[in-house]
């Protein structure tokens, strides 16, 4: 049915063409011939430039009903009004909206022009391959949690369905290739994931565990595009064809059909058909936590694109204190350094020795004055619940004495707010995901937090600091300590991979797409911009 | 193993002011009209006039994986 009283969105771009108008949303545009918009009675251009809704549309001609359909069914029209709740099926037609408008985001990316060429650069296959394998690693685990987390049966039992078949995927369908992985490029342990690919597994987690409308629209964004088979199928064979290796991708192409096969996103699509209602507020927040989880999706391609266009391939996990650069590959802060081996035996030690060897390195010196500048305080600020999480999954009476203690210490820090982690909600979300990723090991977030302490002090240290302008205190002092006390002197690999996967972090939450941009807003109704305060204040 | 299922439905299109005026497609899925990427397929049920044209600005080059 035609929505009464809309408006066309403002994510559909409207312009002159040579001969009428053309118009332009997610992956489409549409030109519409003079004949639209030269009836000097009809109220389609007033349209256009929303300053007319579809209810003046009532008694226009055939053809401009049409495109009215056509343009609501596409999502391109918005509801003038706030609604104080929303039925599901009205959050579809919402939620369609959504979906399109980030296809146009995330299929307009960079990374797709050079997926075209000819001769697509190695190192770019290698990060997209890296990065699919990723998605599907975590694709089970978060879908687990989505199954404990929803209020609603059905929505528990859909993902409780999709964590089982999504689980052994990774391993079944999208293991990193010999041919393009091999041990000459000293791939014969695992490869780490880039920061990005963490960060939107965790922001993942995060709504699946506390937003389970959030949760489903992205799930079901991912799962749409199992219609794109074509031209993933199409993309595959060039791939195949310029590497000359012959069903390379065979797994992948078994993948998309075993999704349709089981009915992936009609499982999640028919949630919407059940008879709930939806505040506006939760709604809102569900919109927000989806964008911002889709903007970390496009940062993904962002990241691989860029390393892979300067030749870096995905990097390798360490395996013993001598490190080279396919182990730091991608990692900012030790550019430059092709070999280096790790004297220190400590975990503790490590931090420090690793604090130098950054302060050391061409561009680390930027990155821990940035960190130390803008970065630290914003992770100061979440000590104090994270602690308290970390806290809450001890076991031994040494890592509760110690983990409770330092709560203890800084528990007054809560009331302390930054003004600044409203501007950058999406670097505090990775430094918040990342940090609460850690709080299951004791040892690990304790690890964790001394490492960003220590980088920040460094920082602070380069920057000539007075003892007045080092407000970035993150307790570390106390956590040096617990870190004695908790982390295993034997386990010096484990450490080292820890402190790399935390530092890349800090890079990417540092970095201008993260640190410099805001989340596109998605509007549920005419000109909220203009008129709305944020729903979530959550960090 | 679960079938994927082929959904038949008739669509109706109708404005609330003019119940008169419909639109009828009978034998698709109401999801293809919400595809972008189906936006041609899209203009022809619903049949735009001669001289609108369509064109897919990004191709969907991949799927993503989950």
């Amino acid at each position: 049915m035609l929505p009464t009283k809309s408006f066309l969105r403002e994510t559909v771009h409207v312009s002159p063409s040579n001969d009428g108008i053309e118009l332009r949303f997610s992956v489409w545009g549409i030109e519409l011939p003079q004949t639209f918009t030269n009836d000097p009675t009809s109220r389609l251009t007033a349209f256009f430039q929303r300053e007319a809704s579809t209810s003046d549309l009532c008694f226009e001609k055939e053809q401009i009903q049409k495109l009215i359909l056509l343009l609501s069914h596409q999502g391109c029209l918005v509801p003038e009004s706030r609604q104080d709740t929303y039925h599901l099926s009205e959050v579809k037609r919402l939620y369609i909206s959504f979906c399109n408008e980030w296809y146009g985001r995330y299929y307009s990316h960079a990374i797709w022009e050079a997926m075209r060429g000819r001769e697509i650069p190695i190192s770019i296959l290698r990060q997209w391959i890296s990065r699919t394998y990723f998605l599907s690693r975590f694709a089970g685990v978060t879908a687990s949690a989505a199954s404990l987390n929803s209020p609603y049966p059905t929505v528990r039992q859909a993902f409780k369905k999709s964590a089982i078949e999504e689980y052994s995927h990774c391993q079944d369908y999208y293991y990193p290739p010999t041919q393009l992985f091999p041990e000459s490029l000293n791939y014969s342990g695992s490869i780490e994931p880039l920061a990005s690919f963490l960060a939107f597994d965790q922001q993942m987690l995060y709504i699946a565990k506390t937003d389970w409308l959030g949760h489903l629209f992205v799930a079901l964004f991912q799962e749409r595009t199992a219609k794109f088979r074509d031209g993933a199928n199409q993309l595959y064979s060039r791939i195949e064809e310029q590497l000359g290796i012959n069903g390379l991708f065979d797994g992948w192409r078994t993948h998309i059909s075993y999704d349709e096969e089981h009915s992936h996103e009609d499982d999640l699509d028919q949630l919407f058909d059940q008879d709930i209602f939806i505040s506006c507020e939760q709604l809102q927040c569900a919109f927000e936590e989806g964008a911002l989880t889709l903007d970390l999706l496009v940062a993904g391609l962002s990241e691989s694109f860029i390393l892979g266009k300067r030749g870096i391939n995905p990097r390798s996990t360490a395996t013993g204190a001598a490190v080279g650069a396919h182990h730091l590959s991608g990692l900012d802060c030790f550019s430059g350094i092709n070999e280096y081996i790790f004297q220190e035996t400590s975990a503790r030690g490590l931090v420090t020795e690793i604090c130098a060897v950054v302060a050391g390195a061409p561009s680390g010196r930027a990155i821990l004055e940035k960190f130390a500048q803008n970065g630290s305080c914003l992770v100061r600020q979440l000590l104090p619940n994270l602690t308290a999480e970390c806290l809450s999954n001890c076991t031994t009476q040494n890592e509760i004495i110690a983990i409770g203690r330092i709560l203890e210490k800084i528990s007054h820090e809560s009331a302390i707010k930054d003004e600044r982690s409203r501007f950058y909600k999406k670097a505090v979300r990775v430094f918040r995901n990342h940090i609460s990723s850690k709080s299951k090991s004791p040892a690990d977030f304790s690890f964790a937090i001394l490492l960003l302490a220590k980088l920040a002090e460094e920082g602070e240290r380069l920057l000539n600091y007075s003892i007045s302008q080092k407000v970035t205190n993150l307790a570390a002092n106390n956590f040096e300590q617990v870190v004695d006390l908790l982390c295993d002197r034997a386990n010096i690999a484990h450490y080292l991979n820890e402190a790399f996967s935390t530092i890349s972090l800090m890079e990417f939450a540092l970095s201008d797409q993260i640190y410099e941009s805001q989340v596109p807003q998605f509007a549920m109704w005419h000109n909220m911009s203009l008129q709305r305060t944020p729903a979530s204040g959550r960090p | 193993m679960k079938k994927a299922q082929c959904i038949k439905t008739e669509v109706v299109f109708s404005t609330k002011d003019q119940a008169a005026q419909e639109v009828r497609l009978t034998g698709i899925s109401p999801d293809i009209l919400s595809r972008p990427e189906q936006i041609r397929k899209v203009m022809e049920l619903l049949g735009m006039p001669e001289g609108t044209e369509a064109r897919i600005l990004h191709t969907t080059e991949d799927v993503i994986v989950r």
